[in-house]
């Protein structure tokens, strides 16, 4: 520590001479240990001199004392932080750029450079990231002004997804630990709001899973669109009701239609081969340059890389490199044949299909097409057993 | 009672209560590491500073440091830190 601190104190290499009033170096030795200065580097030159350094902050009370015995007390060199300084007073370029390189090591060392998420299921880390950046916090932020207990509860206020959150800092470095809200499908408590199940579509019944609410239907009725398949009113008996939410599934033989339609003339995308890359940089979140696009491409699309920039592979820096592609791009207009045509509407189809009968058991289906000069319309009718209740509030005048 | 005396009885009640005699005032200790460093303390007066010899006055004699390259750093008024390559320590009229 006394190195530390004879650097930052600075310390002075003195030769003293005892010669002058016939003093041996170990006279000068004992002297110099009887004062209680502390020293380092001390070596015998002569006969009646020696050399040694001593802190900066001793220097004063030194020569006073050895100027009443009589000895010569030379300064060989200083060296520090302090002197090299004063040298350097001048040179104000230096000095300068130290007072920034400590004003950044000070700064960000206390700011936020990276936010690790976890906990998260249905939303993603980067739109929990966006999210704070809303209310405050993010890449940049001074660590000991965010307010961390504000910023949890009113995330929580501000995002009913969120049912728990918390964010730490371990050095420049944010955890957010988040636990989402969970929904159950079917939950066993009432959440007020009363409701009944009415037929999505016509069919006939085949079975039914209520969980609350009375069936008001039974296997092989025939119920329209709209029909009301369980009530939310249950009969407590003296004229009163009480209303509840209904709940349930009530499968029906039914038959949907699916209606595709591709035009033959389309128009497709065709890239020029012109390209432009935007690169611009950010350094805690703040942009620090960026390159001007040109203004010579009318239309394009864009693909955005975000690359972090690491320090010999292992500090990641808190700046972010965006690279943004732009590719042009003209639209042309083709004419499609019939069999492209077909093959669009065929896989337009099995995706709506796959989509819209979820957990539905097909029973028959049957397609036809219908061709002119413009459309290919391809109508296929699914003869299924479904899911047809959909829920409807119980509004009460 | 005679000086000596007085060092012999600080001994004894050194060794009666196992404790190192240097706790106990006017006794001079050495430590020395390996062949490298000697400390000593208990010293009054520096005799001879040279890079083959080292020699101190402690308060019980004379203790002579041999070698070659030896310095000489202190903090405290009473305590010597010799660096270099230690030789040999001659001990001069110490304590019985």
């Amino acid at each position: 520590l006394s190195g530390v601190a004879d650097f930052l104190f600075g310390s002075t290499v003195l030769k003293i001479s005892g010669e002058k009033c016939g003093a041996a170096a170990e006279d000068l030795i004992n002297f110099l240990i009887r004062t209680g200065i502390p020293y380092r580097s001390l070596k015998k030159i002569d006969k009646g001199e020696i050399t040694v350094e001593i802190s900066a902050t001793h220097i004063k009370r030194l020569r006073r004392i050895v100027d009443k015995r009589g000895f010569l007390v030379y300064i060989v060199y200083r060296r520090g932080l302090p002197f090299f300084l004063y040298e350097r007073r001048k040179r104000i370029g230096i000095l300068l750029g130290a007072a920034i390189f400590c004003f950044m090591i000070g700064r960000f060392s206390r700011t936020v450079w990276e936010i690790e998420v976890s906990g998260n299921e249905s939303v993603a880390s980067s739109e929990v990231c966006d999210r704070l950046d809303k209310l405050g916090f993010g890449v940049g932020s001074y660590i000991p002004s965010v307010d961390f207990y504000s910023l949890c509860n009113r995330y929580l206020i501000e995002y009913s997804d969120a049912s728990w959150i918390s964010v730490n800092t371990d050095g420049t470095k944010a955890s957010v630990q988040l636990r989402e809200t969970k929904y159950r499908e079917f939950a066993d408590t009432d959440d007020g709001i009363p409701s009944n199940l009415v037929a999505s579509c016509d069919g006939q019944i085949e079975s039914t899973e209520v969980y609350s609410g009375n069936t008001v239907v039974k296997y092989g009725d025939t119920v329209r669109k709209g029909e009301l398949l369980v009530s939310g009113f249950n009969d407590v008996g003296e004229n009163l009701y009480k209303l509840t939410r209904s709940r349930g599934r009530i499968y029906a033989r039914t038959d949907k239609l699916f209606e595709i339609e591709v035009p033959f003339i389309r128009e497709v995308v065709e890239y020029t081969g012109k390209e432009e890359e935007i690169k611009t940089c950010f350094l805690l979140g703040v942009r620090l340059f960026a390159k001007t696009p040109s203004d010579d491409m009318e239309k394009y699309s864009t693909k955005t890389v975000e690359k972090r920039i690491w320090l010999f592979d292992i500090i990641k820096l808190p700046i972010t490199v965006v690279t943004e592609t732009r590719k042009e791009f003209s639209v042309k207009e083709i004419r499609l044949t019939a069999e492209e045509a077909e093959r669009i509407a065929a896989a337009e189809l099995a995706e709506r299909l796959s989509k819209e009968l979820d957990g539905a058991e097909i029973l028959g289906r049957t397609v036809e097409v219908y061709c002119d000069e413009e459309i290919y319309r391809m109508v296929c009718k699914v003869s299924c057993i479904c899911d047809i209740a959909e829920e409807r509030e119980i509004v009460l005048s | 009672m005679s000086s000596a005396r007085v060092k012999k009885l600080l001994y004894d009640i050194a060794e009666m209560l196992q404790m190192p005699p240097s706790v106990f005032g006017g006794i001079s200790s050495i430590t020395v590491s390996g062949n490298r460093e000697a400390e000593i303390c208990g010293c009054e007066k520096l005799l001879l500073y040279s890079e083959e010899c080292i020699r101190l006055k402690v308060r019980d004699g004379n203790i002579s440091v041999n070698g070659s390259g030896l310095t000489m750093k202190s903090y405290y008024t009473d305590t010597v830190v010799i660096k270099g390559k230690i030789h040999s320590i001659e001990l001069e009229d110490c304590c019985d």
